[in-house]
């Protein structure tokens, strides 16, 4: 006797993922044109010693790159370093002029 | 651009790509781990990363990124593969569509069976699931109680199941972090009885039907729908399988039940999902109602007293871990006359630690973090610093309220258990359980077929 067949559909659909902006994709930042007076945000998003790193890789960045200016970039309004990113984290980096932002995680 | 430890590359592109990000900058750190580094090593982990660092911020973002199981496209409804059942398993086995076990081929008769037990249109949109942010539909959710086993009946649950999860305050995109938390879920109202769940001995068992095929679901929902996978986006330490529905035992507990706390109708179908990263040892107590009240919040401060401090005071502001109590041991400390407002007051004021503790798992977070410095960034409450004295006791949690007690397992046994929880990481979500219109002839006819 053969064994029953199944004709059976996908449990994952549609190929197509829904990003925050429907369909839209979020263009990359360009590349620093110059490393001349730019302003880099440390973003420390709470896992353990991501916060000494970050210091440490600033005094590396600095030092190596005179003309660059690390300061450490709260994840939101209200908020302290180590904290969780919000939603207001952008518009904060624009009022204070950061040209770009080091992210880190750790284990 | 992000900095991430070594082997957190591919979830990190992924869980970007999904957030509409589809080329980033990222540079991996060496191994082991940065948590496990100190000051001079992660200074020396910096200085060999230092330039990779700059050169990526000064060139463009890439985005190379490859994926196991990959989606099916088409429309949803399509056949996407045919065979015989260990074909068909080997397919889903093969395109990491599953948790390992066998599923149920899902054909077009299996899910319009299950659609029938709901009055909600097929492509309706219940939630978004990140990291890989697919739509949950009515279709995929129907497709996904077929592979784990439910009955068509349990559609209403797993449609609740799903809001609940996609709320924002769930915080689904946090199932893959490495603590490696599993969704605990708690069911109240007639709809418990109705579809056949354990509310009583070895309600954590996976034995009955609906208690583990609805917490099958959640899983492969969150592997087909959310994306995880492990080592990609699921970053999960060790992991732990899935529990089996918690059904409070309604009929025999002496308080209102959990979903009236929650602010509900008592009656209410609802359902609750909330992260635990385990539960606790099933503890002994025994004597009058203070007696084991005493047993349950020595119990309580021990479990979250350590390193579950860290989330209290890190991870959102609002815990909220579940004591489980056995009818006998909710009947007899409510006989001695405590509500379950009471029973919370108890255990907060005397589920304690030490100061002295408390800031020795803080500092270990985080390098000069103490009990003091997270009153003054407002992470807690001022009853955490009152005093220098290191040998006081301070909570374990923020207020009595946090406190969720479920009333549920073996009738006459005297044991309980706690299931810590890790605040804005898979958050509590409650959500009605809505059945359609016609569910009591449906159930008449479920009987009818069974």
């Amino acid at each position: 006797m053969s064994e029953p067949h199944y004709e059976v559909v996908s449990p994952i659909g549609e190929a197509e993922t829904t990003t925050r902006q429907g369909k839209e994709k979020i263009p990359s930042a360009p590349p620093l044109a110059d490393l001349k007076r730019k302003k880099i945000g440390l973003l420390w998003t709470v896992f353990t010693n991501g916060d000494i790193l970050l210091e440490a890789l600033a005094d590396w960045i600095t030092k190596r790159h005179p003309g660059i200016t690390c300061v450490k970039l709260m994840p939101g309004r209200n908020l302290n370093w180590g904290d969780y990113p919000d939603l207001s984290l952008p518009e904060l980096a624009r009022e204070m002029g950061i040209d770009a932002v080091i992210v880190t995680a750790g284990g | 651009m992000g900095i991430v430890c070594k082997g957190f590359g591919t979830s990190t592109r992924l869980v970007a790509r999904a957030e509409g990000l589809a080329h980033i900058r990222m540079v991996e750190l060496p191994p082991p781990n940065i948590a496990v580094q100190n000051p001079e090593e992660l200074r020396e982990c910096a200085e060999k990363v230092v330039d990779e660092v700059i050169a990526a911020l000064s060139k463009p973002a890439d985005g190379a990124v490859v994926e196991s199981g990959r989606s099916a496209t088409g429309h949803p409804e399509s056949i996407i593969f045919s065979g015989d059942l260990e074909a068909v398993n080997e397919h889903f086995l093969n395109n990491v569509w599953c948790d390992g076990l066998p599923v149920i081929p899902p054909t077009v008769a299996k899910v319009e069976a299950m659609l029938r037990y709901t009055d909600r249109k097929r492509d309706e949109v219940i939630g978004i699931l990140a990291p890989r942010r697919l739509a949950a539909t009515v279709w995929k959710i129907a497709v996904n109680g077929v592979m784990a086993g439910c009955r068509p009946e349990y559609m209403p649950v797993l449609i609740a199941l799903i809001e609940a999860i996609a709320d924002e305050r769930f915080g689904v995109q946090q199932v893959g972090s490495t603590v490696g938390w599993t969704p605990l879920i708690i069911l109240n109202g007639p709809i418990a009885k109705e579809l056949g769940f354990n509310s009583g001995q070895g309600v954590l068992r996976p034995q009955a039907q609906a208690n583990i095929t609805v917490s099958r679901f959640l899983r492969l929902a969150l592997v087909n729908i959310a994306g995880y996978r492990v080592g990609e986006t699921d970053m999960a330490t060790f992991g732990r399988n899935y529990y089996p529905v918690i059904a409070e035992a309604e009929d025999t507990s002496p308080w209102p039940p959990f979903s009236v706390d929650r602010g509900f109708a008592s009656g209410e179908n609802v359902i609750t999902v909330q992260s635990a990263d385990s539960t606790s040892h099933s503890f002994l107590s025994e004597g009058h109602g203070e007696d084991h009240l005493r047993v349950i919040a020595h119990e309580f401060g021990r479990e979250l007293g350590g390193q579950m401090f860290v989330p209290m005071e890190h991870f959102g502001g609002e815990v909220t871990p579940i004591i489980g109590l056995t009818p006998l041991i909710a009947g007899i400390i409510a006989r001695n006359g405590y509500s379950k407002d009471d029973v919370r007051r108890y255990v907060f004021e005397h589920a304690t630690v030490s100061a002295r503790e408390a800031d020795v798992n803080l500092n270990r977070h985080q390098l000069g973090l103490n009990l003091r410095e997270s009153v003054r960034l407002g992470r807690l409450p001022a009853v955490f610093a009152q005093s220098d004295d290191p040998d006081r006791r301070v909570p374990v949690v923020h207020r009595p309220e946090e406190i969720n007690i479920v009333v549920t397992g073996s009738p006459d046994r005297n044991r309980s258990f706690i299931a810590a929880q890790f605040g804005h990481q898979g958050f509590r979500v409650s959500k009605a359980v809505k059945s359609p219109a016609n569910w009591a002839s449906l159930l008449k006819q479920k009987d009818l077929v069974n």
